[in-house]
C-alpha cells in the first residue's frame, strides 16, 4: 500500500545530481594512457643500481621488498629498506611487497641513490586482509567479500566519532545516528536488517581478535518523545557513547569489513550482521631505533545547516485588539490582555510597532513599550563554534626478537552546544616477543578513560535543547534568559518569562547536566607455539571491561520536575573470550595445499547496572542521593551470559588458482532452554582465480571469481525462558509480567549465498568488485504482540522470516600516474532490498510494530510483503483524483481512520565517491557520498509548523485565513472545492498535526561533501636536517557541504530511544556539524 | 609427533570438558534481579495505583466530555463533547482493564498457594471493581478464559454480560463471608494501609453498585434492601473516610497522574452545562474544581463568576466574550508537590444516592431525602468543602422526590469517578443533557465503546460470537443492563 508523497520538491533532481556525483567511472575510463613501453632497448650493458624503497605515506623504509627483473628474484631489502642490484640496463625492475602495489623501474645508468617509493594498495588482489580470528588471508583466496579501509582513511579527515571516518567508503556499510551530540552514537549495519527486532542488526566489532563491548546502555528513559508523559522518569534519552566509540583512530592499522555470514561464520552468532575487523598498530622492526610519531589535530566545527526559520511574525496566537489590530503584550496592559504564553509564532508582524514586552531587569512588563523586533539570534545565537583537540604521540621500535609499540592520546572536545563536550584519554600497548624459534607471545593493553561534565539530552521533552529550538520564538531575546534564575530566588524560580513549558536554555545546558566518568580496559594476551612448519598452537585470552558512572541532574522548577531529580547510574561490564586454536599446514601434492584448524571458545559475560535515583530533593540545588525528598530508590540489574564454542576450518588450495573454504561451529549458549541449547552452522565458500585458469584478453590483469554460502546461529537474551514477575517502583510489590516467556525457544538460522567478481585491468590500473548476496533469517527469536485480553500482551515465540538482497559495487582507478602526479578515485555503490516473507507461523499477525515513537505517530510495521524499515502512520485522505477531502464544516483536512504506509526509512541506494590527486609531496582528497531514497518523519517539522515558526507558515499570514487545497464530498460521488476559510494557527495545527505523519515526512536523499584533505609534506632535505624521518601539514574539512531536501537540521539522523536507535525518525534533532581542521604529523 | 599427539588429545578433551561446563547454564540462566513468586499483597499497590491514575486522566479526557462537564478548549472539530468516537477510542480501557486483571490473577494464585482468604477476597473485590468497568464498557468481554495464555488459551471466549453481573455478584457476595474470617492483612496497601474492614465495606458497596445496575433486568431493590437493612453481615461505606479513594502525595512513587501540572489544566474549559448546575445550586464545591471566567472590561480582565461553554459548540466560540472557567489545577495537580490530591475508586456518596434511588423506588420517601441529603453532604465534604445552612432550602437543591434530582447530584458528586456518570446517564438518561446540531449520530450519545481492533485478528471467530450475541460491535449497540 502506498501514499502519495509530500515532498518540498522533486526527487528526480536529486538523484540526477547523486548520478552525475558518482558518475565519473566511465568518464576516467577514456582518460587511462596506454600503458607500457614499446622500445626495445638493444643495448645489453650492466648498470649497477642501489637505492632506498621506502613507503610513500609514512616515509619509513620497507624491509623484505621482493625486486625481481625480468622474472628472476633478484634480492630483498635489509632492514632499513636498502637494496644494491645490477641489471641490464633498460631492463624492468620489479618491486613488490605484500600490502602494496608493485612498481616497475628501470635504469640506463649506474644510480646510487636510488629512491623508490611503494604505494599502499587499497583494494588490490595480492593484498593480505585480516578474517575471523585473526587470520591473515591474501585477498584472491577468499572466497567472500571483504572490504578494508586502512588507518591512514580513518585519520585523514578526523572527525570527533572516528566511526563517522567510514561513511561513504564500504558499499553495504549503513551508518545511522540520532544527531545526539559529541558523542553521536552509531548503528553500525552491514547489508541490511536482518531481524525484526531492532536492537540485533549490528555489526560485530573485534579489536585484535577480542570482540568488543559495543553495547550501548540506555539512560533509563525508552523514548525518544517524552512531552507531557507520566510516571517516574520523565526524562529524556542522553547518549552516553559506547566502547566502539573510544578507539582511537590513530592507532588503527587497518580494518577489515567482513560483510556475509560466510565471512564471520567463525565469530559465531554476534557476527551474524557482519564484522569489522580492526587490527591496531603494532610496532616495526625498523632497526634505527625507536621510532615516535607525534601526531597534532585540532579542528573546529559550526552548525552545517538550520531550518529556514521565519522572522516575520513574533509571538502570539492572533489576539486581535478592539480595533481588530494584532497586538502583543506581556502582560495585562492597556494595550490588552497578556499574549505571552502562547509558545506559538502567530502575533503581529514586524513592522516597527512598540508593544509591551519583556523587560530583563524587571523581570516582568516593561513600564514603557519597545519595538516589536526579530532576534535572529534567539536559536543560533545558543550555539557556539566546536573544538577538538586530538594529540597523540606514539613510540615504537624493536629488536628481531622483540617489538612494540605504545602511544598516548588525549582528546578533548567541546561541542557546539555550551557546556557540552568530552575529554578522553587513551594509552595502548602493543608489543610481541619471539620467545624461541617456536614460540612467539603477543600482548596488548588499552585504558581508556573518558569523563564528561555533561552530554546533551535528546529527544523531544522540556529537558532537551531540541524542544526549546521549537518552542523559542523570533520575537524573544535569548539573553532574556542568562540569569538563570530569578534575582534572589536562585535555584528556586527560574527564568523562563513566556510559556511555562519552556526550560530556561541555560538551565538546560548548565545545570540539567548528564556527566559522565567512563574507564575501560581491553586486554589481551596470546601465545602462539608452532611444533613444526606444520603444526601450530594459538591460545588466547582477551578480556574487555568498561565501568561507567553517569550523573544526571535536573535543578527544581522545571515543567518535568518541580521538585528537581537526581540520578546516579553505575554501569560495570566485562566479556571475556578465551579461544584455542590448532593449525595444520601442508603441502598434500604439487597442487594441492591445506590448511586446517580445529578450535574451541568461551565466551563469559557479566553486566551489572546500579541506579540510585533521587525523584524530588529537599534542598534546591543539592545532588546527593541523600538530599532526596522521599527516600532514594535504588534499582540494580545483573545479566550473565556464556557461549562455549567448538568449530573447525579447512582451507584447500588448488594452484593458487581455486580455493575452497569450509568451517563448521557449534555453540552452546545459556540463554536457550537445556534441549535447544547446542547448535551447528556450517559454511562454504570458494574462489577461482580465473585469470590463472583461463586465457584473458591482455587488458584483464586479474579476475576472480567467488562463490559462497553461509549458516550462523543465534541465541536468545539471558533470562528469557522462565517466568518472572516484574519489579514495581512500589514498594514490597510487584507486578505480573507482560511477557510470555518461552520454554522452548530454539535458536534463530540466518543463511547467506553470496557471489562476487572480481576484476582488474590494464595493470591493475583498474580495478573492480561486483557482489550479489541473498540472505534469508528465520526462526527469529521475537516478542510478538498477544491480545492483552489472554494475560499477555507479547509472547516470546521463533517465528518469522526476513531475505535481504543486495548488490556491491565499487570500482577503483588510477587515471592518470606519471613520476609526479597520480589521481586515484575509487567509487563504491550499494542496494539492499530488505522483504519479510513470514511474520509468525501460525498466529494471523498481519503486522507487527518493531519500533514507535512520537506516541504512535509513527510506527514501524512489519508486513509480510513489506520491509522491516516500513514507516507506517496517518496520511490524508483523498479521492479517487487524487485530492485532499476537506470537511465541509471546518475547513480542515479529513482524518483517516487507519494508519498507512507513508514510506520506507531506508534508503534504495547508496554511494560514495573519492578521489585523490598526489603532485610530489602534496596531496588532494575528497569525498562525496550520499543515499538516494528512504523517508524521515520529523516531528520538529511538525512542531516548528504548528507554532508557525517556519517560512513556509507565513502562506495565509496577511489574512490570517487559508482554505485548504482539496475538495469537499458531496456526498452523490461529486467532490466541489473547499472554500471554508480556517484561522491559520488552527490549519497549520491540523494539517501538520504530530499524527500527520505524511505531511511531516520527507524525502530524505542527501549528497554531501563528506571529507576534503590537503597535505603538503615537508621536503625531504627539510626533514631530514632536523632529523625526521618525515612530517606532514593537512588541512580537512568534513560535511562541508549538503544537499537535500530535508527541511529540518539534517537527513541523516534517527529516534535515540533509550539503547535502540530506531530510523527513520527525526524526534528532537540537534543541528549536525560542518568541521574544519588541522593536523600536523612528524615522525622520528 | 609425539607432542602432536599429546596436544590434539588435550585439545579434545578440552572439547569434551566444554560440553560438560554447561551444567551450570541453568544457573547462569536464572534472572538474579526479578523474582519468580509474589505474595499476594505485593500486587495491591500497583494495581490501586495504575487503575486509580489510569481512570482518573480518562474521567478528564472523556467522561469531562461525554457529561458536560469539560471540554478541550479550543475544539474546532470532532472531540467527545461532539460524540466524536473512533474505533480506538475503548483500546486504552481495554488494555488497562486486562492489565491489571493479570496482577489480579497473579493474586488470587498466590492467596491460593498461602491459603490467606483475605486476600481472596481483596482479589475478588478488585477483580470486580475492574471486570464491572470493562463490562459497562464493552459489554461482553473475555472473562472466564481470559488471562489464561499460559494455559494454552490464546482465545479465550467472551462472557455474556449477564453471566459476568452474576460471577462478579457471587464472588463478591462470597468474598464478603471470607473478610469476616480470621486472617489479617500485612503487606503493601495503597488503599486502605491493611484495613480489611475497610475492603470489606468497598466490597459490599460495589455489590450494591452492581446490583443496581442491572436493575433493569433483574429487579434489584429487594435485594439492596436486605443489604441495607443488615449492616452487620454487609458493612458499607458509612462516610467519606470509609471511601474507596487513594490519597496520592506527588511524591515519587506515588506521582501525580499527569506529567505536569499544564498539561490538567491548559486547553481546557468548563462546560456549561455542569457550571449553571452548580451555579443553580450556588455551590460550595464550585472554587475546588474550578477557576472563575474572567472578561475584559477597559482592557482589563474582571472575574465574572463561574462560567462554562457550551459542549458540542459550532467550533467556533467567537460569540462567546469571557475567557471559561478553567480546571482548577490544585484539585489534581497542586502547586506545592507533596499535597495529597484524592483519586477516586469509589466514593462514598455514590452509596447513599443508592440508597436514595432505591428508597424511592419502594416509597420510602423519607429515607430517600435522608440519603439524598448524606449523598450530597458527603460529596461536598469530600472536597473538604462546607455544606451551607441554607442549601436545602433551594428550589434546586430541595429533594422533591424525583429520581432526576437524585440523578443529578449523584452526577455530581461521581465528578472524577472514572467512567461512572456515563454508565448512569446510560441506565436511567440523567441528567438531561442539552443536545446541539453540531454533535455527531443527530445527538444520540454512544452508548459503548468498540472492542479493541486486534481482537477482530487475533481472536476472530469468538469476537465473531461476541458481536452476534451483542447485536453488533457498535458504538450504539446497547449493552445487556441497558436493553
Amino acid at each position: 500500500m502506498t501514499s502519495s508523497f509530500h515532498r518540498y520538491s522533486g526527487r528526480t533532481s536529486r538523484a540526477f545530481l547523486l548520478l552525475v556525483g558518482l558518475g565519473f567511472a566511465p568518464a576516467a575510463a577514456h582518460s587511462f594512457s596506454p600503458h607500457g613501453n614499446k622500445h626495445v632497448w638493444l643495448n645489453q650493458q650492466k648498470v649497477s643500481v642501489s637505492g632506498t624503497v621506502l613507503d610513500d605515506n609514512t616515509h619509513q623504509p620497507i624491509a623484505g621488498v621482493t625486486i625481481t627483473a625480468g622474472g628472476r628474484p633478484l634480492t630483498t631489502t635489509d632492514n632499513q629498506g636498502r637494496f644494491t642490484i645490477q641489471v641490464d640496463a633498460g631492463q624492468q625492475v620489479t618491486f613488490q611487497s605484500v600490502g602494496y602495489e608493485p612498481l616497475a623501474r628501470k635504469w640506463s645508468a649506474t644510480t646510487t641513490n636510488a629512491s623508490i617509493t611503494l604505494h599502499s594498495s587499497d583494494q588490490k588482489m595480492e593484498e593480505v586482509v585480516v578474517t575471523a580470528l585473526g587470520i591473515k588471508r591474501e585477498q584472491k583466496s577468499l572466497g567472500y567479500a571483504v572490504s578494508k579501509i586502512s588507518g591512514q582513511q580513518m585519520t585523514d579527515a578526523t572527525p570527533s566519532n572516528w566511526v563517522d571516518a567510514m561513511k561513504g567508503k564500504v558499499a553495504g556499510l549503513n551508518i545511522t545516528q540520532a544527531s545526539s551530540g559529541p558523542l553521536n552514537t552509531a548503528r553500525i549495519n552491514l547489508r541490511g536488517d536482518r531481524s525484526l527486532d531492532p536492537t540485533k542488526n549490528e555489526a560485530l566489532i573485534v579489536v585484535d581478535g577480542v570482540p568488543l563491548v559495543n553495547g550501548r546502555f540506555s539512560s533509563g528513559v525508552t523514548d525518544a518523545y517524552g512531552a507531557g508523559s507520566s510516571g517516574a522518569d520523565k526524562d529524556i534519552p542522553v547518549d552516553f557513547g559506547n566502547g566502539l566509540g573510544d578507539i582511537n583512530p590513530d592507532d588503527i592499522e587497518s580494518i577489515s569489513v567482513l560483510k556475509g555470514a560466510a565471512a564471520t561464520a567463525l565469530y559465531g552468532s554476534r557476527a551474524g550482521n557482519g564484522a569489522l575487523i580492526i587490527t591496531t598498530k603494532s610496532g616495526k622492526r625498523n632497526g634505527k631505533g625507536i621510532g615516535v610519531t607525534v601526531n597534532s589535530n585540532s579542528s573546529f566545527q559550526n552548525v552545517l545547516k538550520w531550518p529556514d526559520f521565519q522572522y516575520e511574525y513574533g509571538q502570539g496566537n492572533l489576539e486581535r485588539n478592539a480595533n481588530g489590530e494584532q497586538y502583543y503584550s506581556y502582560d495585562l496592559t492597556e494595550d490588552g490582555p497578556s499574549t505571552r504564553s502562547t509558545s506559538s509564532a502567530w502575533g503581529p508582524k514586524f513592522d516597527g510597532q512598540m508593544f509591551f514586552q519583556y523587560d530583563p531587569e524587571l523581570e516582568t512588563t516593561g513600564t514603557e513599550r519597545t519595538p516589536w523586533v526579530p532576534y535572529k539570534d534567539g536559536v543560533k545565537g545558543f550555539f557556539r563554534t566546536g573544538a577538538t583537540y586530538m594529540n597523540s604521540v606514539a613510540f615504537d621500535g624493536g629488536t628481531d626478537k622483540f617489538t612494540a609499540r605504545t602511544s598516548l592520546t588525549h582528546t578533548s572536545n567541546k561541542w557546539i552546544m555550551p557546556n557540552t563536550g568530552f575529554e578522553r584519554l587513551v594509552a595502548a600497548f602493543n608489543g610481541s616477543a619471539n620467545l624461541s624459534e617456536k614460540l612467539k607471545i603477543n600482548f596488548k593493553a588499552n585504558y581508556t578513560n573518558k569523563s564528561s561534565d555533561n552530554l546533551p539530552g535528546t529527544g523531544y521533552n522540556n529537558q532537551s535543547i531540541a524542544y526549546f529550538m521549537i518552542f523559542q520564538n523570533p520575537s524573544i531575546d535569548l539573553n532574556w534568559y542568562r540569569p538563570r534564575w530569578k534575582k534572589g530566588k536562585e535555584n528556586l524560580e527560574q527564568i523562563h518569562p513566556f510559556s511555562s513549558y519552556i526550560e530556561n536554555p541555560f538551565i538546560i545546558a548548565y545545570e540539567m547536566t548528564n556527566s559522565l566518568v567512563s574507564n575501560g580496559i581491553d586486554g589481551m594476551l596470546q601465545g602462539i607455539y608452532t611444533f613444526n612448519p606444520k603444526w601450530e598452537l594459538m591460545l588466547r585470552s582477551g578480556i574487555n571491561m568498561r565501568s561507567d558512572r553517569r550523573e544526571q541532574r535536573r535543578p527544581w522548577d522545571t515543567a518535568n520536575f518541580p521538585k528537581g531529580y537526581y540520578k546516579q547510574q553505575d554501569l560495570f561490564y566485562m566479556e571475556s573470550n578465551t579461544d584455542a586454536l590448532l593449525s595444520y599446514t601442508d603441502k598434500l601434492s604439487e597442487d594441492f595445499s591445506l590448511r586446517a584448524s580445529l578450535g574451541g571458545n568461551v565466551m563469559k559475560r557479566d553486566m551489572k547496572e546500579d541506579i540510585g535515583v533521587a525523584r524530588g530533593l529537599i534542598s534546591p540545588g543539592v545532588y546527593k542521593l541523600s538530599n532526596a525528598l522521599t527516600n532514594a530508590v535504588a534499582e540494580n540489574k545483573l545479566i550473565k551470559k556464556e557461549i562455549q564454542s567448538v568449530f573447525g576450518l579447512v582451507n584447500l588450495s588448488w594452484k593458487d588458482k581455486i580455493f575452497l573454504d569450509v568451517t563448521a561451529r557449534n555453540d552452546w549458549s545459556s540463554t536457550l532452554p537445556a534441549n535447544n541449547r547446542s547448535y551447528f552452522y556450517p559454511s562454504v565458500s570458494s574462489s577461482f582465480v580465473l585469470s590463472d585458469l583461463m586465457p584473458m584478453p591482455s587488458s584483464v590483469s586479474f579476475a576472480k571469481l567467488r562463490l559462497s554460502w553461509a549458516q550462523v546461529g543465534n541465541d536468545a537474551d539471558p533470562y528469557s525462558t522462565s517466568k518472572y514477575f516484574e519489579t514495581s517502583i512500589f514498594p514490597g510489590s510487584a507486578e505480573a509480567p507482560s511477557v510470555l516467556h518461552n520454554e522452548n525457544l530454539k535458536p534463530e538460522i540466518s543463511t547467506s549465498t553470496e557471489a562476487g567478481l572480481n576484476l582488474a585491468f590494464l595493470n591493475n590500473r583498474l580495478t573492480t568488485d561486483i557482489n550479489f548476496y541473498y540472505n534469508r533469517s528465520r526462526n527469529q527469536i521475537l516478542t510478538v504482540p498477544l491480545d492483552v485480553s489472554t494475560g499477555f500482551s507479547k509472547a516470546l515465540i521463533n517465528g518469522g522470516l526476513i531475505r535481504n538482497q543486495g548488490w556491491e559495487l565499487s570500482v577503483s582507478g588510477t587515471p592518470v600516474k606519471t613520476e609526479n602526479f597520480q589521481w586515484t578515485a575509487t567509487a563504491n555503490w550499494s542496494k539492499n532490498d530488505n522483504k519479510i516473507l513470514e511474520l509468525t507461523e501460525g498466529v494471523e499477525t498481519p503486522y507487527q510494530i518493531i519500533a514507535s515513537s512520537g506516541s504512535g505517530a509513527a510506527e514501524i510495521r512489519a508486513t509480510i510483503g513489506g520491509s522491516t524499515g516500513d514507516l507506517w502512520g496517518y496520511g490524508l485522505v483523498r479521492n479517487e483524483h487524487g485530492d485532499v477531502l476537506i470537511d465541509a464544516s471546518t475547513g480542515l483536512a479529513v482524518r483517516p481512520t487507519d494508519k498507512v504506509k507513508i514510506g520506507n526509512a531506508y534508503a534504495d541506494w547508496r554511494g560514495g565517491l573519492h578521489n585523490e590527486f598526489r603532485y610530489k609531496n602534496i596531496s588532494f582528497s575528497f569525498l562525496l557520498d550520499g543515499q538516494y531514497g528512504g523517508i524521515v518523519y520529523s516531528q520538529t517539522h511538525h512542531k516548528m509548523t504548528e507554532q508557525g515558526k517556519l517560512e513556509h507558515t507565513l502562506k495565509g499570514r496577511e489574512t490570517g485565513f487559508i482554505v485548504g487545497e482539496g475538495v469537499v464530498d458531496n456526498g452523490d460521488g461529486t467532490y466541489r472545492p473547499n472554500t471554508k476559510e480556517v484561522a491559520i494557527n488552527t490549519w497549520y495545527g491540523d494539517y501538520y498535526r504530530r499524527a500527520n505523519m505524511e505531511t511531516n515526512s520527507f524525502d530524505a536523499s542527501y549528497l554531501k561533501l563528506r571529507e576534503v584533505r590537503m597535505e603538503f609534506g615537508l621536503p625531504k632535505s627539510l626533514v631530514s636536517r632536523w632529523k625526521m624521518n618525515s612530517a606532514s601539514i593537512a588541512f580537512f574539512g568534513r560535511d562541508l557541504l549538503m544537499w537535500s531536501d530535508f527541511p529540518m537540521y539534517d537527513p541523516e539522523t534517527a529516534a535515540l530511544n533509550g539503547a535502540t536507535i530506531m530510523p527513520g525518525v527525526e524526534m528532537g534533532q540537534m543541528p549536525s556539524t560542518r568541521t574544519f581542521g588541522i593536523n600536523l604529523r612528524a615522525n622520528f | 609427533m609425539k607432542i602432536k599427539h599429546i596436544s590434539i588429545a588435550l585439545l579434545l578433551s578440552a572439547m569434551v570438558g566444554l560440553q560438560g561446563c554447561t551444567k551450570n547454564f541453568d544457573e547462569i540462566n536464572t534472572d538474579p534481579n526479578k523474582v519468580e513468586n509474589v505474595t499476594p499483597s505485593a500486587l495491591i499497590t500497583p494495581t490501586v495505583y495504575g487503575m486509580s491514575t489510569y481512570f482518573t486522566v480518562r474521567s478528564n479526557d472523556f467522561t469531562w466530555e461525554i457529561m458536560q462537564t469539560g471540554l478541550a478548549n479550543p475544539s474546532a472539530a470532532n472531540g467527545v463533547h461532539r460524540y466524536y468516537f473512533t474505533e480506538t477510542s475503548g483500546d486504552g480501557t481495554w488494555n488497562t482493564c486486562y492489565r491489571y486483571l493479570r496482577n489480579i490473577r497473579e493474586m488470587e494464585s498466590a492467596a491460593a498457594t498461602s491459603g490467606q482468604d483475605v486476600y481472596k477476597a481483596v482479589a475478588t473485590t478488585l477483580k470486580a471493581y475492574i471486570a464491572g468497568l470493562l463490562t459497562d464498557s464493552f459489554g461482553d468481554v473475555p472473562m472466564s478464559e481470559a488471562l489464561r495464555a499460559e494455559e494454552h488459551v490464546s482465545q479465550p471466549k467472551f462472557d455474556r454480560q449477564e453471566q459476568i453481573y452474576a460471577d462478579m455478584i457471587k464472588a463478591l457476595e462470597t468474598a464478603n463471608t471470607l473478610y469476616a474470617g480470621e486472617d489479617v492483612m500485612n503487606g503493601s496497601d495503597l488503599l486502605y494501609n491493611n484495613k480489611k474492614e475497610l475492603w470489606r465495606k468497598f466490597n459490599n458497596s460495589l455489590l450494591l453498585r452492581y446490583y443496581l445496575r442491572q436493575s433493569k433486568r433483574i429487579p434489584a431493590a429487594a435485594k439492596i434492601k436486605t443489604i441495607l437493612d443488615n449492616p452487620a453481615q454487609y458493612p458499607i461505606f458509612t462516610s467519606n473516610e470509609d471511601a474507596a479513594i487513594v490519597k496520592i502525595t506527588g511524591q515519587s512513587p506515588y506521582d501525580y497522574a499527569w506529567g505536569r501540572r499544564q498539561d490538567y489544566v491548559n486547553f481546557t474549559a468548563m462546560a456549561e452545562f455542569f457550571v449553571d448546575n452548580l451555579n443553580a445550586l450556588n455551590d460550595p464545591r464550585r472554587p475546588f474544581i474550578m477557576t472563575e471566567a474572567t472578561e475584559m472590561v477597559n482592557g482589563k480582565p474582571v472575574k465574572i463568576g463561574y462560567k462554562g461553554i457550551p459542549a458540542g459548540h459550532s467550533g467556533d466560540l467567537s460569540a462567546y466574550k469571557f475567557n471559561p472557567s478553567t480546571p482548577n489545577g490544585d484539585l489534581m495537580y497542586p502547586e506545592a508537590v507533596g499535597t495529597p490530591i484524592q483519586e477516586i475508586l469509589m466514593p462514598y456518596s455514590e452509596v447513599e444516592f443508592i440508597k436514595a434511588e432505591v428508597y424511592l423506588s419502594l416509597g420510602m420517601d423519607a429515607e430517600a431525602q435522608t440519603a439524598y441529603e448524606k449523598g450530597v453532604r458527603a460529596s461536598i465534604e469530600q472536597y473538604g468543602g462546607k455544606v451551607p445552612a441554607d442549601y436545602f432550602a433551594n428550589e434546586a437543591a430541595k429533594f422533591n422526590g424525583t429520581l432526576e434530582r437524585i440523578m443529578l447530584q449523584k452526577y455530581l458528586g461521581l465528578f472524577m469517578v472514572d467512567y461512572q456518570q456515563w454508565f448512569e446517564y446510560r441506565r436511567t438518561g440523567y441528567p438531561k443533557l442539552p443536545k446541539t446540531p453540531y454533535m455527531f449520530y443527530n445527538g444520540v450519545m454512544p452508548t459503548r465503546f468498540m472492542y479493541k481492533n486486534e481482537v477482530r485478528r487475533f481472536n476472530p471467530d469468538n469476537y465473531a460470537k461476541a458481536v452476534e450475541q451483542m447485536g453488533g460491535d457498535d458504538f450504539h449497540t446497547k449493552v445487556w443492563w441497558e436493553k
